[in-house]
């Protein structure tokens, strides 16, 4: 994953703005993009359901979030968006016809989606043996089912990126194969997504 | 080597591009756990919080979705969502003030 190497010489001649083309498109499948607002419409939701929660008991909120391990939220944070990274270059030398070179990637995003989920495991695990739980509070019956609604979507987007790594490495994807590479990679930046509001918002927001 | 050409027009943007966007992504990061580390909070730092996690979902909706090149039906809905969301959280931490 040579980044600088790569960036100069696999910018394929057709990679400009493609507004600038005059043709604007979606990247990927219409269906997985339906999938995709129905998720974030749900978590919207819940963010909604949680902040609003909170201003009914601040101090309870406060008091429960700085017993969160905010070394290990940031250090997921650190991995999701590095993983994004990755997926974007596997997407892009796809683009450049280096199919098979985009498996390097995107088995780097999911080394750091597999980290994510060692990392929220061992916090969870840590909780739980507090004997925290779901009906410990109302801060941790959001904390929990919102990060494990999370978590689940990170598992599936490990199987997708599997998935994809799998065709990438037989060469399936190219210029004018890019559907599901692109259909993959926007449900993994949707999980990434994500966790970029729900970080702020449940361990630092004081 | 020759790259093919394609009529599949990249909304992806550069690679160079991706890299700074992923910087940006990293220092932000590290800005909101010092926030963590300092425990500090109040509404300056609650804004700051807010605009950095609205520009890092921008960048992941516009360059690594590759939503920038999408039509402006798509663009509306997902930077909608993210302007909403983020809306929503400041009028619930603001709610949450002391009167």
């Amino acid at each position: 994953m040579d980044t600088d190497t790569t960036m100069e010489k696999h910018t394929p001649a057709h990679q400009s703005d493609s507004s600038a083309l005059g043709q604007q498109r979606l990247p990927g499948d219409l269906a997985i993009w339906v999938f995709i607002l129905a998720e974030l419409l749900v978590f919207a939701v819940f963010f909604g359901a949680y902040v609003f929660a909170r201003a009914g008991d601040v101090e309870l909120f406060s008091a429960e979030q700085a017993m969160l391990n905010s070394n290990l939220g940031a250090l997921n944070t650190v991995l999701l968006v590095t993983s994004s990274f990755f997926v974007v270059r596997a997407v892009q030398l796809g683009e450049a016809g280096e199919g098979r070179r985009a498996a390097n990637w995107l088995a780097g995003a999911i080394a750091c989606g597999a980290g994510f989920v060692v990392v929220k495991f061992s916090e969870y695990v840590a909780q739980f043996s507090q004997g925290i739980s779901l009906s410990s509070s109302t801060f941790h019956m959001f904390y929990i089912s919102l990060t494990f609604f999370h978590f689940m979507h990170v598992l599936l987007g490990l199987v997708i990126l599997v998935a994809l790594w799998r065709n990438a490495r037989a060469g399936l994807y190219g210029p004018d194969n890019m559907n599901g590479l692109e259909s993959g990679a926007a449900y993994w930046h949707m999980v990434d997504l994500v966790w970029l509001i729900l970080f702020p918002l449940v361990y630092v927001l004081r | 080597m020759t790259h093919p050409t394609s009529t599949h027009p990249s909304a992806h943007g550069t690679p160079r591009r991706a890299f700074w966007i992923w910087i940006f992504l990293l220092a932000s990061t590290v800005f909101a756990w010092a926030m963590a580390k300092t425990d500090m909070g109040g509404i300056s730092i609650m804004a700051l919080l807010m605009g950095l996690a609205f520009a890092k979902g921008a960048f992941v909706i516009l360059d690594y979705m590759g939503i920038r090149g999408a039509p402006t039906l798509w663009k509306a809905i997902t930077l909608g969502w993210l302007v909403v969301v983020c809306l929503v959280i400041v009028l619930g931490y603001l709610k949450g003030l002391p009167a």
